[in-house]
């Protein structure tokens, strides 16, 4: 486990550091995906999960959901192409479990990527920490606390 | 399946901050969404195009967002803005008076085409 300014970043995960997703392989050639701490604490108190519709095709940088706080629409996007397996019709009922579990009961989406390059331009294992410490110098960020749920 | 979404205000006045925040949201959310998204301010609604106005407009009084503001989140998510060409008349401005994130001048002729022809849906406010 990586902790970078109070986030905290699975190693067996693959992320995509500019667009706050975190994805994981599952055994049936699906990947689970959700958003990270950073994109947890940016969001602030989620409200509303919209998921994209199951069966829609998206393409790399294309939006696969949406997250609502009070005043403010944030779209997750993915990393790369494929279809919309499935989608946490938990998260939908109660928005707000991403903001206690985003790596957990938080997920988003099931995705089958369109190709077997999927993981390109994602970072995973040793190479987290010092990509998100990089990233958070750039914009600034302060971090999270409790491990990654609340900005400061 | 539709992919694009045409706001039109006309009825938003921005003399009322309540009625101002859900169409610029809408238009956010819809963007965010990927949707195509249009909105084209005409009428009293047109004056929220024109530099000096949204930024001292707010919707909820004390709150530091501006209605400026709103209209930046909606842009940032790829909402295209428009102005009306009579507004330019009814309000005394030009083209160049127009804030940063309005992409220009949309007719009504191009506005009611799009509506008749095109593959849009329309909400107006």
């Amino acid at each position: 486990m990586a902790r970078v300014r109070g986030c905290d970043f699975p190693d067996d995960l693959y992320f995509d550091v500019r667009r706050h997703v975190w994805y994981r392989p599952e055994d049936d050639g699906l990947i689970r995906a959700g958003i990270t701490p950073v994109g947890v604490a940016l969001a602030r108190q989620v409200l509303i999960f919209t998921p994209g519709r199951v069966g829609r095709i998206f393409g790399p940088g294309r939006s696969i959901a949406t997250i609502e706080s009070a005043k403010w629409v944030g779209s997750v996007r993915a990393a790369f192409a494929g279809r919309i397996e499935a989608v946490n019709e938990a998260l939908v009922a109660r928005a707000d479990t991403v903001n206690r579990d985003c790596y957990g009961k938080g997920w988003m989406v099931l995705l089958r990527p369109a190709a077997d390059d999927w993981v390109e331009g994602l970072v995973t294992g040793a190479a987290i920490g010092p990509a998100y410490e990089a990233w958070m110098e750039e914009e600034g960020f302060a971090g999270c606390e409790d491990g990654g749920q609340v900005l400061r | 399946m539709t992919r694009r979404l045409l706001i039109v205000l006309v009825n938003t006045d921005p003399r009322n901050g309540e009625e101002l925040g859900a169409p610029f949201y809408h238009a956010a959310v819809a963007a965010a969404m990927d949707y195509e998204v249009d909105v084209v301010c005409t009428a009293a609604a047109g004056r929220l195009m024109v530099k000096g106005v949204a930024e001292t407009l707010h919707v909820k009084p004390g709150d530091p967002k501006t209605v400026l503001d709103w209209i930046r989140e909606a842009h940032g998510h790829g909402v295209r803005f428009w102005a009306c060409p009579a507004n330019l008349d009814l309000f005394e401005v030009r083209e160049e008076d127009l804030i940063a994130e309005c992409s220009g001048l949309m007719g009504a002729a191009t506005m009611i085409r799009d509506i008749m022809d095109g593959d849009c849906r329309v909400l107006t406010y």
